[in-house]
């Protein structure tokens, strides 16, 4: 940005009544990117200097990277709804880490998001021997589950499950140690953190879970008004993706491949699908102009939200217009395989359900239409 | 025959009332000795000094500032010629001042822990103290009950009675029962235990704690699938009322938690024994022991967060003949409940508001006829959904004329799409604060509504529209006149018989306190709180910004007398 655009930006900024709240990263200088945090949030975001969280860390790497330093602005959000309002929408901080991916991009009118950035979930801790394949493996057992979360919601109508319902998640961990439970279901990030902290993973592991209400794609939110901010992030979010990994390995946030509840067959074991070779496939509409257009209309209406409107994605790693520079000659079989079947450790749902094959290959030969070869 | 029927129930509160109610009277001057005007919650007072002929010349006397602002909701004592009231945040005061002037005797400034805010569902409310034997108890919303010197302030003693990081606070008067003084606590969307606690008055020792979601052996305890009784809610957050004839404390009982109800039983309407007692219910209680005598349980299975906290209104109407002892009840899922208050019969049950959840009440079970359609389950959406969770009516409290037996509502006209939300906020949990909307406009518009009730018949003889939610309580007097606020901030007296505007005054922050009244040396004076509701707002969507808009924020007691 030159500074006559600067310039230029702060006085709009004034103009919106703006400058008292301050768009701090428009505005050129050395003003701190403020983070709005709950102070007492481990492992996301903490007031404790000694173990600030993993948000907080990231937080401070994405500061960096745009030359200024990350301030937290604490605020306890013990009651979600008002999470928002005194904070990010009162100005008092201008990034919300952690608010749920929308396929528009938006949480309601006054907050956009960022591409996600992570992925976030239920698990559960159990004795190594316990392998967990779908739900019911959880028959006969006695589960732990905390006060209305979804595995409560889950297990509530299944009645061979014994639930054992606690308020936090140490409580939990602690019968399961004693032996009060079999397995505890609990929220992925805390429970990693939490039996890191007990020394209990050498004796339980964590196994995530995908699934309705189960698991989530992580997003930075920002005030509507401040779309540019969001735009910076997305593109200082792509850069920091390795150590992003490296900040939620760190805080044990269970990094595993989830296991799909939603897997209607227990006798078939997920792995087993994943290891059968898919049936190899190739793309009928090939070359079909009718095809591109309509490719072009269902892609924007179903993946534009992770690859950008019309495949014009300026993140590597989720550019479309790549496929066939990557994958050659595979290209067809490896799009049908990610779309039907996903990626859960990419971000990727399976499409398969949602879209018949015919839809499918339209909006492989739309792609087939704006592939490029550049490799920069 | 309506005249007959008055003059019948006339003697009746007049004995009644003798026996009832603690001499609030002296030559000079008549007290407000407890929240509710009296033990049985009844907002009435025998004053007619400031009456339909003359209530246009009521102006304001005094004014007191309260030192805070955001949800006054605290109704004033008056015992002898010292007025007492709280503030807001939790409270941050106690104020005791000359009933005549206002001028300051006394303020008490309390401590309330600095991290509560987020633990209270619906703001750092407090609705008043309650009095007895020289002594003021307030209950601190931080979980404690404390005991003042009514002549100076001084702290007597403190108790502990919920720790308020279960999510568990304090923001309602206790009751005043022999010598116990009885106080419940919020938190049924927390995964609390509901529980009503006694205590000795002179020396803050528990006396007994009485679970409202009965645990293993005890009656009751089938009610609940699984270990859900552990966190099964059932609060009582609001008014209890005593009588002490029977010796019987009254109070109502919250929502279960979770919200969704197939954690607590079968996901359906057809819930069968799995209607987790003692939620949404009215309870009597023993008031030496702390025993359930007898309990009616207006939402069974409740799925819609239609706590069953409202105030138990302790009155005796002639019904066919004969003079019954009742207690009344405008419950949130709409419905007004008469229920015999000594035995917990359910006489009558009728919609005061426009509700669309069941289409009445089985007189033989006396449970709801549930619309099917209308019950929020996993995966589905229940719309149109009337009353909103907020109920037709909430905490602000109704009055009873018990010369005419009509009682005065303040009611909501809200309706919501509900469905279990998948995941509840906690902190170390994901955040999936979504705004949803649970309050859009009940048919007509309007979105709230005063209400003139008549018990005996179960049929309105008024309604006057708000055009905002949140109706202040009422205060009904013997001149004829009934007294209420409202979310704009106008303060007004109606005449009881046809609900006409007789005279408003406009405080600039909004009403939802119910007023009190009192005479000094022979000159009645009128008191209530201003001060709109900040938390409630946010819960409202574009209803909540209507709210916001309508008023500032406020804090400050107005006091009225005739003028000169």
């Amino acid at each position: 940005m030159t500074r006559r655009q600067r310039r230029a930006t702060r006085l709009v900024s004034a103009a919106l009544g703006l400058a008292l709240v301050g768009p701090v990263w428009s505005a050129g200088g050395p003003a701190p990117l403020r983070v709005c945090a709950d102070p007492d949030n481990a492992p996301f975001t903490s007031a404790d200097s000694r173990e600030k969280g993993m948000y907080l860390e990231l937080a401070e790497l994405i500061a960096d990277r745009m030359g200024t330093r990350a301030e937290p602005f604490f605020f306890r959000t013990d009651v979600g709804r008002r999470a928002l309002r005194p904070t990010l929408l009162a100005g008092r901080c201008d990034m919300f880490i952690g608010l749920p991916d929308a396929a528009d991009r938006r949480a309601g009118k006054t907050i956009v998001l960022t591409r996600p950035f992570l992925e976030v979930g239920y698990a559960l801790v159990a004795p190594p021997a316990f392998i967990l394949r779908g739900l019911d493996d959880l028959d006969g057992k006695t589960v732990g589950v905390l006060f209305a979360s979804t595995p409560q919601t889950l297990l509530s109508v299944r009645d061979r499950v014994r639930l054992t319902t606690f308020k936090s998640t140490e409580a939990a961990l602690d019968a399961l140690a004693a032996g009060q439970i079999e397995v505890a279901f609990l929220w992925g990030p805390e429970a990693g953190y939490r039996a890191a902290q007990r020394g209990l993973l050498g004796g339980f592991g964590l196994t995530s879970v995908a699934g309705l209400n189960l698991r989530w794609r992580a997003t930075i939110g920002v005030r509507a008004a401040d779309v540019s901010l969001r735009d910076q992030l997305d593109r200082v979010l792509a850069d920091v993706a390795p150590a992003i990994a490296r900040l939620a390995a760190k805080y044990h946030f269970p990094l595993d491949t989830p296991v799909d509840l939603d897997v209607p067959d227990p006798t078939a074991p997920r792995a087993a699908v994943a290891a059968a070779p898919p049936p190899s496939k190739t793309n009928p509409f090939r070359g079909d102009p009718s095809a591109v257009v309509a490719g072009r209309t269902l892609f924007n209406t179903h993946c534009s939200h992770c690859h950008s409107p019309n495949a014009a994605n300026p993140e590597p790693r989720t550019d479309l217009r790549r496929l066939a520079n990557r994958y050659g000659e595979r290209t067809d079989e490896v799009f049908y395989t990610t779309v039907t079947q996903g990626r859960s450790t990419k971000g990727m749902p399976p499409w398969g359900p949602a879209l018949d094959e015919e839809a499918i290959w339209k909006i492989k030969t739309f792609l087939e239409s704006v592939q490029r070869s550049d490799t920069n | 025959m309506r005249k007959a029927y008055f003059a019948v129930l006339v003697l009746a509160v007049a004995l009644a009332g003798a026996l009832l109610v603690p001499p609030a009277t002296s030559a000079q001057n008549t007290g407000w000795h407890f929240y509710g005007g009296d033990p049985g919650n009844t907002h009435w007072s025998a004053l007619n000094q400031i009456n339909t002929s003359n209530v246009q010349k009521l102006k304001a006397s005094w004014v007191l500032q309260l030192g805070t602002l955001r949800s006054q909701e605290s109704t004033a004592l008056v015992v002898g010629d010292t007025l007492y009231v709280t503030s807001s945040f939790g409270p941050k005061h106690v104020f005791a001042v000359d009933a005549r002037t206002g001028e300051l005797r006394w303020r008490h400034d309390r401590e309330i822990a600095a991290d509560v805010d987020p633990y209270g569902c619906c703001d750092v409310n407090n609705r008043g103290a309650a009095y007895a034997n020289g002594k003021l108890f307030v209950g601190l919303l931080d979980g404690r009950l404390t005991a003042l010197d009514a002549k100076t302030g001084k702290e007597l003693w403190t108790t502990t009675v919920v720790d308020y990081k279960e999510g568990a606070v304090i923001t309602s008067p206790p009751v005043i029962a022999k010598k116990n003084v009885i106080i419940g606590f919020g938190g049924g969307e927390y995964g609390v235990r509901g529980a009503l606690q006694a205590y000795d008055q002179d020396s803050g020792a528990l006396a007994w704690r009485t679970y409202l979601v009965p645990g293993p052996g005890e009656s009751g305890n089938n009610t609940w699938k699984g270990d859900s009784w552990k966190t099964g809610g059932g609060t009582a957050w609001a008014l209890g009322s005593y009588d002490p004839q029977l010796n019987l404390v009254f109070y109502g009982t919250s929502n279960p938690g979770p919200w969704n109800a197939a954690v607590r039983g079968p996901d359906k309407s057809d819930y069968g024994d799995f209607t987790n007692l003692y939620t949404s219910s009215s309870v009597a209680l023993d008031a030496d022991t702390g025993k359930i005598v007898w309990h009616y349980q207006s939402t069974p299975h409740d799925a819609w967060d239609y706590d069953g906290v409202n105030e138990l209104l302790v009155a005796d109407l002639t019904l066919q003949g004969q003079k019954t002892p009742v207690v009344l009840k405008g419950d949130r899922n709409g419905f007004f409940y008469v229920i015999n208050r000594q035995t917990g019969k359910l006489i009558s049950a009728k919609a005061f508001q426009h509700i669309t959840w069941a289409s009445g009440v089985d007189m033989t079970t006396g449970r709801p006829i549930e619309n099917e359609s209308m019950r929020p389950r996993q995966g589905y959406r229940a719309k149109g959904v009337c009353p909103a969770a907020i109920g037709a009516k909430n905490w602000m409290p109704m009055a009873l004329n018990p010369k005419t037996g009509i009682v005065f509502l303040p009611t909501f006209n809200l309706c919501m799409d509900m469905e279990f939300v998948p995941q509840e906020y906690k902190r170390g949990a994901f955040y999936l604060g979504a705004d949803f909307e649970i309050g859009t406009p009940g048919p007509g518009g309007f979105l709230g509504e005063a209400i003139a009730w008549d018990p005996a018949t179960q049929q309105a003889l008024w309604r006057n529209k708000e055009a905002l939610p949140y109706v202040g309580g009422m205060l009904a007097t013997d001149g004829g006149l009934v007294f209420h606020g409202n979310t704009e901030g106008w303060f007004k007296a109606l005449d009881q018989k046809t609900g006409g505007l007789l005279w408003k005054f406009y405080t600039g922050s909004g009403i939802h306190a119910g007023p009190m009244t009192y005479s000094i040396d022979g000159k009645q004076y009128i008191a209530v709180v201003s001060g709109r509701t900040h938390s409630i707002p946010p819960f409202f969507g574009e209803t909540g910004r209507k709210m916001i808009e309508a008023s500032a924020e406020g804090g400050a007691l107005f006091v009225f007398s005739l003028s000169d």
